[in-house]
């Protein structure tokens, strides 16, 4: 198979995959969401260990770190600022948005606390722990 | 401000024109890195740079010079 039609079945099963988890969350088959993930990486996982061509390199990889770092910033800051407006605007703490904006400032503090996990580990695997 | 070039392109030429696509394959990497390289906008892992420069059949800084 090559790159570009491992490319054109990788949107397509993204797109399935994302039609099928709303279709299911709106349908309330909640419990059917988490089988269609795992089955649908599966399969693109299996596409591409066919195709014959080098797909990731040393390039996708630094393109996909800043990538992650770009959105991981995006929403620590989008998160925090968004959260701390609803929970200011809404400090009776009994509206659904105070309960949003507690959510969003909860997720940044778990979020922060994987990134300084995974940091200590990744320090440590490349030799920082002098 | 310092800046890392490299004679790719040449080299590619100066090897029966060899195509983007064949020296990506034989450097194990895509030929969209190749692209990157020869324009200037990716700088390789030292691992690539070696594995480049061994298709070619030439040291190191016969494909890559640091400038500053």
């Amino acid at each position: 198979m090559s790159y570009k039609i491992y490319m054109l079945f990788r949107l397509l099963g993204i797109l399935a995959i994302a039609f099928l988890g709303v279709w299911m969350g709106t349908t309330g088959n909640y419990w059917l969401i988490i089988p269609v993930v795992i089955i649908g990486t599966g399969v693109l996982f299996l596409l591409k260990r066919r195709v014959k061509e080098v797909v990731v390199d040393e390039r996708i990889n630094a393109v996909a770190y800043h990538a992650s770092r770009f959105a991981y910033l995006s929403f620590v800051i989008l998160a925090v600022i968004v959260g701390a407006i609803l929970i200011v605007l809404n400090k009776n703490g009994s509206s659904e948005m105070f309960k949003i904006g507690l959510t969003l400032c909860f997720s940044v503090c778990a979020l922060l606390v994987f990134y300084w996990l995974a940091y200590i580990y990744y320090n440590r695997k490349y030799g920082g722990n002098e | 401000m310092a800046k890392i070039k490299n004679r790719i392109r040449r080299l590619r030429f100066d090897n029966n024109e060899m195509t983007q696509e064949e020296l990506a394959k034989r450097a194990g990497c895509t030929r969209q890195t190749i692209i990157a390289l020869e324009q200037g906008k990716y700088v390789p892992s030292i691992e690539l740079a070696f594995k480049i420069a061994r298709v070619f059949g030439v040291s190191l800084e016969e494909v890559f010079q640091y400038e500053e």
